[in-house]
């Protein structure tokens, strides 16, 4: 095992920006690892495990966000978040409300 | 100290801890603990907690397994939302410094993350705050466990604090217990302000966004006078309500008890005061304060209370219960006045989105389109003619075409009873309201056929002026003392008097003191205002002379700006009658 600290640029392309269900997936992604993993959207800078930190980021549709992977598993963690901010969350996209 | 300003739609002041409906299903029994007791408090925390997981972990499973996965994790999001740490710790927090009850606190942080997402700029987040809301209700659930107090079933005292007020909503509600109301939504016309109205509890709405401002059980204080909502006042602030609501109720004691004496001027012209309702039971509202009838029974609420459309039985009872609480008083009756959209059935679907309601397909406008239920509301009103003194009167005519065909669909009406065999009255006055300018500069084509006028000048104000007085962006134009409004009443009141016959004044405006004096001047001798205003206008009225009340209409005419008319009107008013008035209150 390499520690490490990864750093890179994503953009918020969902069309709702992060909102509660792809922050969702990133919490559950985030708690896969030990290593820390934080997110930041200009001076705020949150816990990449915590819900309530991922919302106070209020990153907006075409925010760039800055990922910091820091610990053992820093560079397979990174290459997971990267794509769900790539791709990975076209699928919370499609979802739309609770049927009655 | 949180001051919001909003609309005020029922009058007086009043203060308690704050209710905040939507999200609690429940009162917030105390806001703090003991010290000794902040560990007990929080196991007690930690348990709820663990608790609301299981209970998400379960619908997790159930969504997953009937509904497909990508719902399930809709629940996940939420299990994650409880199991933080970060949540955890802040509600902690404010229980071992603050000693705030487990309730308190979880309603505190829960608001705050409300409010987070209800800012996350438009379109975004916002919608997904009632998931938050949602997580805060299930907490208090399990805090509150048995010691739950159902708001059906309230034993203190609350203020009611909601984004808006559904009829239902407002059933549920241990009425004893509600000192106020106030809402985040919702105009003088809405539900919450019409059942404020009626059941005399201050009320204050559309405040805007607020409720995450605030937590259950904190106080709060409703002026229903001011349009204002208070929250968490400081001590001095709290001070002075208290003495403006001893003071308020001990003005209203002593005028109580002239409720007998006629409304009549100093120089003995007759002025009659009648009242405004919405509901049978308030009736008595207006008698026990003196009223010489009911000058406006609005019957919106037939429709409104119940899914399917009223009966013509339904209606008739209603109209009984009226006629035999008001004892040969006088009552008029105003057919629907309500928009296409808010009926059970019919025309839903004439009323297109994205249209002006206002200027839509709306009051006798409805019930011209929709025969058999103006026709079943007429019926009713003719047979209840028979026990009192009933009068009809048709809202928002707009032309005389529309005037002469309601008029034919009561010449139906009446041949309709007439082969039933039914008992009932035809010879009842039928008039209308005037509230459409174009109504108002024809009202002496209007006076040589109708009964009588009565002037609705909420309508006539937002129409003359063009403006939507909910909006809070035009609110200011919305002005009854605006020239324009002076000189349509005037208008109206000269054609009326030239063809003899009598015109009343309902609306707002006729409860709004300092107009009275420029009213009874331009002409007015007949009033219809809100229950409660009753004895205060009847107070002005016995205080003034016509020769004084001409006067002060001559001059307010001569003014040619709405807000140095009603400044105007306030320092004759308070020349008129000062008793009326508290040194501290703002003129």
């Amino acid at each position: 095992m390499q520690e490490s600290v990864c750093r890179q640029i994503v953009t918020v392309k969902m069309k709702q920006g992060l909102h509660l269900r792809p922050i969702s997936e990133i919490v559950r992604i985030a708690r896969d690892y030990t290593c820390d993993f934080k997110i930041s959207n200009g001076d705020q800078t949150g816990n990449a495990k915590e819900v309530y930190d991922l919302l106070e980021l209020k990153a907006l549709p075409e925010t760039q966000l800055v990922l910091e992977a820091n610990g053992d598993d820093a560079s397979k963690m990174m290459e997971e978040m990267v794509q769900f901010f790539e791709s990975g969350y076209k699928k919370f996209e499609e979802l739309t409300d609770l049927p009655e | 100290m949180l001051v919001k300003r909003g609309i005020a739609v029922s009058p007086g002041v009043n203060f308690g801890p704050a209710l905040i409906l939507g999200a609690e299903d429940f009162r917030i029994p105390r806001q703090f603990v003991s010290v000794n007791a902040i560990d007990t408090e929080i196991a007690r925390l930690q348990s709820a907690l663990d608790a609301v997981c299981e209970e998400i972990a379960e619908n997790e499973r159930l969504a997953s397994d009937k509904l497909g996965e990508q719902y399930g994790a809709i629940f996940a999001a939420h299990l994650q939302m409880v199991s933080s740490p970060r949540l955890r710790e802040e509600i902690e927090t404010l229980i071992r410094e603050k000693c705030y009850s487990p309730e308190h606190a979880s309603s505190r942080v829960f608001r705050r993350y409300t409010k987070l997402v209800q800012h996350l700029g438009d379109n975004y987040l916002a919608e997904r705050a009632s998931d938050i809301i949602d997580l805060e209700k299930r907490l208090l659930k399990q805090l509150l466990g048995e010691k739950r107090e159902e708001l059906s079933n309230l034993t203190t005292p609350i203020i009611v604090l909601a984004n808006n007020l559904t009829p239902s909503e407002t059933a549920g509600l241990a009425k004893e217990f509600v000192l106020g109301f106030a809402t985040e939504v919702g105009g003088r016309t809405s539900h919450t302000s019409i059942l404020a109205g009626a059941l005399e509890i201050p009320a204050v709405v559309g405040l805007g966004e607020f409720l995450s401002d605030i937590s259950g059980g904190d106080m709060v204080i409703v002026d229903g006078n001011n349009g204002e909502v208070i929250i968490d006042p400081d001590e001095e602030t709290l001070a002075k309500y208290k003495d403006t609501g001893e003071r308020q109720r001990s003005m209203a004691a002593r005028l109580a008890s002239r409720r007998k004496i006629r409304s009549e001027t100093k120089d003995g012209t007759r002025i009659h005061v009648m009242g405004n309702i919405e509901f049978p039971n308030e009736v008595e509202h207006c008698t026990e304060r003196g009223a010489d009838g009911i000058g406006l029974y609005r019957t919106e609420f037939l429709y409104l209370q119940s899914n399917t459309e009223p009966t013509e039985e339904v209606h008739y009872d209603a109209y009984c219960r009226v006629v035999q609480a008001a004892k040969n008083r006088p009552i008029v009756i105003r057919t629907l006045d309500l928009g296409a959209d808010k009926i059970p059935r019919g025309y839903r679907h004439l009323a297109k989105e994205g249209m002006n309601p206002a200027l839509g397909l709306r009051s006798v406008r409805l019930s011209l389109r929709d025969l058999p239920l103006f026709k079943t509301q007429l019926r009713a009103i003719f047979r209840a003619a028979v026990h009192g003194d009933v009068r009809i009167m048709f809202p928002l005519i707009s032309t005389l075409l529309e005037w002469r065909q309601a008029k034919m669909i009561v010449g139906d009406v009446l041949e309709d009873l007439e082969e039933r065999g039914v008992e009932f009255n035809s010879n009842i006055p039928i008039g209308m309201m005037v509230e459409v300018p174009a109504a108002a500069l024809l009202a002496e084509e209007f006076a040589e056929e109708v009964d009588f006028f009565s002037i609705g000048t909420n309508d006539l104000i937002q129409y003359t002026l063009a403006v939507d007085r909910s909006d809070p962006a035009v609110s200011p134009l919305y002005n009854s003392s605006d020239p324009s409004i002076l000189r349509l009443i005037k208008m109206i009141v000269e054609a009326a008097n030239k063809k003899n016959i009598p015109v009343t004044v309902c609306g707002q405006m006729s409860s709004d003191l300092k107009s009275i004096p420029l009213l009874a001047g331009l002409g007015i001798r007949s009033i219809s205002a809100t229950p409660l205003a009753i004895p205060e206008v009847k107070e002005v009225i016995r205080h003034l002379t016509i020769a004084r009340a001409e006067e002060i209409a001559a001059h307010a005419m001569t003014i040619d700006v709405a807000r140095d008319v009603e400044s105007y009107l306030r320092g004759e008013l308070y020349k008129i009658c000062p008793d009326l008035f508290d040194e501290e209150m703002p003129l």
